[in-house]
C-alpha cells in the first residue's frame, strides 16, 4: 500500500493510476480513503461541476460527449463521472455511458469514470460526492456529472452540483408533464435534445411556458432552454455558452461562496446519514429477525411497537 | 466496507461480432459483478486507457477477427509500459495452439465458443481479486 503522502501527491500530479485506486476506494467505502480526502479536500481547484440529468435515452451521454469535445478545443482538462444503476438483486451493473464518449478515450486530459449507484436513490451514487473531490483535486475543470436516467423525483443532482442541466427530448409526454413538481423545478438550463425532431419546438415553448409562470428578480438566474442535436452539431456552441454565463452569475456577488457552502453541508449530511444508518442497521435487523417469528395481525400494530422497541433501545438509550 | 468486482469488457480492432460479448457482460452483471462495457472497434490504447481510469480488477476482451496474437500483445505491452498490473482475459475464436501463445505472453485465461457463462463467471471468482488501496 503506497504512503498517504505518496497517494496525495500522485492526486495533485493527476496520476491516473493512483487516482483510480484512490477513487475505488471511495467507491468500495474503505474507511482509508476517508483519511486521504479530508486531507485532499482543500487542495481542490475551483472547477465548475455540471449535472445533467433526464429520463433514460434523452440523450445525456451523447450530449456530455459533445461538450468534452468543446471544450477541449479550448484546451480544458475536463472530467466526467457517469452513474448507471445497480441490479436491485444481484448488485451487479452494466455501465455503459462511456461508449458514448469513446473518441476521448485515448486522451489523457479526459478522465471518465463510471459509477454504480450502488443502492443509493435519488439518481446519483454514495460515492458522488467523494469522487468530484478526487477529481476537483486533480484539477479537472468542468466536471460533468451524468445521473442515472431519471423519471419525475430524483432531484439529488440539484445538491451536488454548481449547474444543473435537464435534459428532455420530445416525445415523451404531453403538457401536464412539465406541470409537475420534482425535476422540472431544478435546472438552471432546460436542454431539449434530439432538436432535429418535430415536436422539439412544442416542447420548448411549453417549457418557455413554464419559466415564464414564475416571477424573477433581476437578482435572480431566469433558467434558460437551449435546443441541441449533437448528431447535426446544433445548439452546442449555445449551449456550452449558457453554462459559461450561469458560471458567471455564480461568481457574482458572493453566490458562488453560498452554493458551496451548501454543497459542503450536503457533504456532511450525506457522510452522517450513512454512518447512522449503517450502525441502525444491525440494530434493526436483530429487531426484525425476532419481530418476524411473532405472526403479522396488524402491520400498524405491529410497526409501532417496534418502534417503541427500537426507540427504547436505541435512541433513548443514547 | 463493499467490495465489488470491477471489470472491463470490449471489443477492440476491427471486429464487429458483439452478440457473444453482449451476453458476457450481461451473465457477469448477473452475477453481481460491475461491468464497464466499452463497445465495438476499440484501439489497444483506448481500451488500456478506460481500464486504468475505470479502476477495474480485470480487462475481458473478446476478438473473433483472427488479429488476437497482435492485439493481446500490444494491450498487454502497453498496460506494462503505463506501470498497470491488470490481469486480462479474454474469449473468441481461437485456435488452441494460440491459446498456448497467448498465455505463454500473459493472457491469464481464454474462452472459446461453447463456453458457458457460468465457467466464466466462475473463473472470474476464483482468480480474480478486488484491488484495494
Amino acid at each position: 500500500m503506497p504512503k498517504v503522502q505518496a497517494i496525495l501527491e500522485g492526486i495533485l500530479k493527476k496520476d491516473a493510476l493512483i487516482a483510480s485506486r484512490l477513487l475505488r476506494a471511495v467507491d468500495d467505502q474503505d474507511p482509508k480513503a476517508v483519511e486521504i480526502l479530508e486531507k485532499i479536500y482543500p487542495k481542490r481547484k475551483p472547477s465548475q461541476v455540471i449535472g445533467l440529468t433526464g429520463p433514460p435515452g434523452v440523450g445525456k451521454s451523447t450530449l456530455i460527449d459533445a461538450l468534452v469535445a468543446k471544450e477541449r478545443e479550448g484546451g480544458a482538462c475536463v472530467g466526467v463521472l457517469a452513474i448507471d444503476p445497480s441490479s436491485p438483486f444481484t448488485g451487479g451493473a452494466l455501465l455503459g455511458d462511456r461508449i458514448r464518449m469513446s473518441r476521448h478515450a485515448s486522451d489523457p486530459d479526459v478522465f471518465i469514470r463510471s459509477l454504480a449507484s450502488r443502492g443509493r436513490m435519488g439518481g446519483l451514487s454514495a460515492s458522488l460526492q467523494d469522487s468530484l473531490v478526487v477529481m476537483q483535486a486533480m484539477g479537472y475543470s468542468p466536471i460533468f456529472v451524468e445521473t442515472v436516467g431519471t423519471g419525475q423525483d430524483e432531484v439529488e443532482v440539484l445538491r451536488v452540483s454548481h449547474t444543473t442541466l435537464v435534459v428532455l427530448a420530445p416525445g415523451l409526454g404531453d403538457s401536464i408533464q412539465s406541470l409537475k413538481a420534482g425535476i422540472m423545478e431544478i435546472a438552471d438550463i432546460y436542454v431539449v435534445n434530439k432538436a432535429d425532431k418535430d415536436s422539439a419546438r412544442t416542447l420548448q415553448s411549453e417549457i418557455e411556458d413554464l419559466i415564464g409562470m414564475k416571477v424573477y428578480t433581476p437578482e435572480d438566474w431566469q433558467p434558460r432552454v437551449i435546443l441541441t442535436s449533437p448528431a447535426y452539431n446544433q445548439g452546442l456552441k449555445e449551449l456550452q455558452e449558457a453554462i459559461k454565463a450561469h458560471w458567471t452569475y455564480l461568481n457574482q456577488a458572493g453566490r458562488r461562496r453560498r452554493k458551496e457552502e451548501q454543497i459542503a453541508k450536503q457533504l456532511v449530511v450525506g457522510r452522517l446519514q450513512d454512518g447512522i444508518l449503517h450502525l441502525l442497521e444491525a440494530k434493526l435487523n436483530h429487531l426484525l429477525g425476532g419481530a418476524w417469528k411473532d405472526e403479522i395481525l396488524n402491520p400498524y400494530t405491529m410497526s409501532n411497537k417496534l418502534f417503541e422497541r427500537f426507540k427504547q433501545q436505541v435512541v433513548d438509550e443514547t | 466496507m463493499e467490495k465489488k468486482v470491477r471489470l472491463l469488457i470490449g471489443k477492440v480492432g476491427l471486429d464487429g461480432h458483439d452478440r457473444g460479448v453482449k451476453i458476457v457482460a450481461r451473465a457477469l452483471r448477473d452475477a453481481g459483478f460491475e461491468v464497464i462495457y466499452t463497445g465495438l472497434h476499440q484501439t489497444p490504447e483506448a481500451i488500456v486507457n478506460m481500464a486504468i481510469q475505470e479502476g477495474v480488477d480485470a480487462i475481458g476482451l473478446s476478438i473473433l477477427s483472427g488479429a488476437h496474437l497482435e492485439l493481446f500483445e500490444r494491450v498487454l505491452h502497453l498496460l506494462k509500459e503505463k506501470g498497470a498490473t491488470i490481469p486480462v482475459f479474454g474469449g473468441g475464436i481461437i485456435p488452441p495452439e494460440d491459446i498456448v501463445a497467448l498465455k505463454k505472453m500473459g493472457v491469464k485465461e481464454a474462452f472459446t465458443p461453447g463456453a458457458l457463462t457460468d465457467q466464466i463467471v466462475k473463473w472470474i471468482e476464483d482468480n480474480i481479486v478486488p484491488q484495494s488501496l
